[in-house]
């Protein structure tokens, strides 16, 4: 790779989801005991090991790309979203993350698949093997919840504070490290048309439970909500804090 | 001493077995390649998913076979993230597992 | 439903019990009563490992526990679907039983607080664990189970090979074999407790007449010894049982029972208790009781009891 900066842009870039996937990981992994089913909380055992792995796959690339920072477990920072900074204080916050923050995460990775990089695109081939059943397990918990008469307005509660951010996620239109990995074919897209395709993947079963999206539909792509942007932080790719704090209320009205 | 050649490495890890199951390396399609250089040995292996918490005891497990050969100096483990499907095992490897219901 | 002479004459030709309609209440009874002891131990050694995973020296050293975690969970639904089938309302017995109520060893009621303490624990209990569901599937007279329990076992050996593995790594390293041993001194007595009162204290249950089991308390702390004294001994690890030559049968060589300091996890090696006392400790559940039982409810009081 001849391109400095893009080389530099995909370091940042495979830090920010191998530690988001790490930490996704580890906080799922946390509710395996504790999920409102027994057989979802096996699921749930093996959904986390699976984050897990897709972080162990892009942590040797880092190295070979000359990255010193090392895997999550050797660092106390890590370059996650806010909405991981704690453990899942609900269920309803555990759904949340299945399906809006990961849903984020592979929504990346997708765009990474027919990379230039041949190493990086084998890795993720890797990777997207758990892609699907990643996503129908997330469906599978969202209808599970909703089934329950205070999940909807408890997802609705969790998603609030994470929609926007993952929205974000994907970085300002126009992003220059973007544009410079999308010229080096080091991935497909950029933030405007990523945030659409992530609408795409996670609005209809939300709409479908009655969640109230940030964004609606306007013919065939979202028109979204006004982002905060005044607090995202584009080198850690996360919203400053104040990040939720754990063991927030819980609305339990049934609707 | 005798000299270290990649059958006989492979020879080796058909003793390396899966820890949670009773089939060896060899017979689960993992081993991807062998190169021999003198006495360095270097194995190439991927794994049945990267959700399997076995990996680094597998590696372990290989590397002290491999480095256990007589005439070899270095034994190193690399993992190449190729894809892996029923299709890679052997006609034994399914036997076995087929036996205990795992395929 | 049948009759017990009917259910006797079943069981005496050898024959499996496939359903209530081959059983009597009594049978039906005592089976429950061993299905939920055995859902109890496997669902509550989720939080006891899940807590101690913390302590893990690296990424894949969690996941592997993980893994176990989600063997563990399996099992236990395994038994709880069984109780389902036999009429039992299995979710209130998971999701909303009081703490204190749960069927457990006591064991898994002293929180584990290291990454030698969960090796131990996976070399010891669940090896314990693994001597007790052999025993179940080798003589069980009720089908189903017996069925079930061709791939628990098989993932119960990979948990205690997972612990002989890593106390082996502990055992080679002083500092760490020091850690171990700690460990050991008092994890061996409570899981000798674990396989219940001796023989000669021990009331009927119907778990012995009615084939749901086939050796004694007293024969499976014996096998349980076979394995975990020898394993002990190869790593130069200091246990209060040896074999003895003459009748080949294992001594304890502490009292048992024994006085322990649940807090500060210790053996009153100078004070001999009487199983009366035992019984009112396990009674009074030990000090992670409701911690762990507070974890598996939380996410269905969330939505449920709320």
């Amino acid at each position: 790779m001849s391109d400095g900066g893009a080389q530099r842009g995909l370091v940042n870039l495979l830090v920010v989801l191998a530690d988001n996937k790490w930490s996704l990981g580890r906080h799922l992994s946390e509710w395996a005991v504790g999920a409102p089913v027994l057989e979802t909380g096996v699921a749930t055992a093996a959904i986390a090991q699976g984050h897990m792995g897709q972080a162990r796959v892009l942590y040797p690339l880092l190295e070979e790309l000359g990255s010193t920072l090392g895997s999550a477990d050797e660092r106390t920072r890590r370059y996650q979203v806010a909405a991981l900074d704690h453990p899942f204080p609900t269920w309803a916050h555990v759904v949340a993350a299945l399906l809006a923050v990961d849903g984020a995460l592979n929504s990346l990775l997708l765009s990474l698949r027919g990379s230039s990089h041949e190493q990086l695109a084998r890795r993720v081939g890797r990777m997207l093997e758990e892609e699907r059943f990643q996503r129908d397990f997330a469906e599978g918990r969202v209808h599970e919840l909703s089934a329950f008469p205070p999940g909807t307005a408890q997802l609705q509660a969790a998603l609030d504070a994470v929609l926007p951010e993952m929205l974000c996620w994907f970085g300002p239109a126009g992003e220059e490290g973007v544009a410079a990995l999308a010229a080096a074919g080091l991935l497909d897209g950029d933030g405007d048309r990523w945030r659409q395709r992530y609408l795409d993947r996670v609005g209809p079963v939300l709409l479908e439970i009655g969640v109230d999206l940030p964004a609606r539909r306007a013919g065939s792509t979202w028109e979204i909500d006004d982002l905060p942007w005044d607090r995202w932080n584009p080198l850690q790719r996360r919203l400053a804090s104040p990040s939720p704090a754990p063991g927030a209320a819980l609305p339990t009205s049934s609707a | 001493m005798s000299a270290v050649t990649a059958d006989r490495v492979r020879a080796a890890l058909a003793d390396v077995c899966d820890p949670e199951l009773p089939v060896s390396v060899v017979d689960l399609g993992l081993i991807r390649g062998i190169d021999v250089d003198g006495g360095a040995v270097t194995v190439r292996m991927t794994f049945t998913s990267i959700a399997c918490p076995c990996t680094e005891v597998l590696k372990e497990d290989v590397a002290a076979a491999v480095g256990a050969l007589d005439g070899v100096t270095a034994a190193l483990v690399e993992e190449v993230f190729e894809p892996w499907s029923r299709a890679d095992l052997t006609d034994e490897g399914r036997l076995i597992l087929r036996a205990l219901a795992v395929v | 439903m049948t009759t017990e002479g009917e259910l006797l004459e079943r069981l005496g030709a050898g024959k499996l019990v496939e359903g209530p309609q081959h059983a009597t209440e009594a049978y039906v009874r005592a089976l429950t009563r061993t299905l939920i002891v055995s859902g109890d131990t496997e669902l509550i050694s989720a939080p006891a490992y899940l807590r101690a995973a913390q302590h893990a020296p690296s990424t894949g050293a969690y996941m592997t526990v993980v893994s176990m975690i989600q063997d563990e969970i399996g099992h236990a639904h395994i038994a709880y679907r069984m109780l389902r089938d036999l009429g039992v309302d299995a979710d209130a017995l998971v999701y909303e039983r009081e703490a204190s109520d749960w069927r457990y060893p006591y064991a898994f009621d002293v929180p584990l607080d290291s990454w030698a303490e969960l090796v131990v624990a996976n070399g010891f209990y669940d090896r314990a664990g693994y001597c007790l569901l052999g025993d179940v599937h080798e003589h069980t007279s009720y089908g189903p189970w017996k069925r079930a329990l061709v791939k628990v076992e098989y993932e119960e050996n990979f948990h205690l090979r997972h612990g002989e593995r890593w106390m082996g790594i502990y055992a080679a390293d002083p500092d760490r074999k020091r850690d171990l041993q700690a460990a050991v001194d008092w994890m061996f007595p409570l899981t000798l407790e674990w396989f219940g009162l001796p023989d000669h204290l021990k009331r009927h249950s119907g778990q012995l007449s009615y084939g749901l089991k086939g050796r004694s308390n007293d024969e499976l702390r014996q096998r349980w010894m076979s394995t975990a004294v020898p394993l002990c001994e190869k790593l130069g690890l200091d246990v209060p049982a040896h074999r003895d030559e003459a009748t080949g049968t294992y001594v304890i060589d502490c009292p048992f029972p024994m006085a322990f300091d649940e807090e500060a996890k210790r053996w009153d090696t100078s004070r001999a208790v009487s199983w009366d006392d035992v019984m009112v400790r396990w009674k009074a559940r030990g000090p992670a009781n409701e911690e762990f039982v507070a974890k598996v409810q939380r996410g269905y009081k969330q939505l449920v009891a709320a």
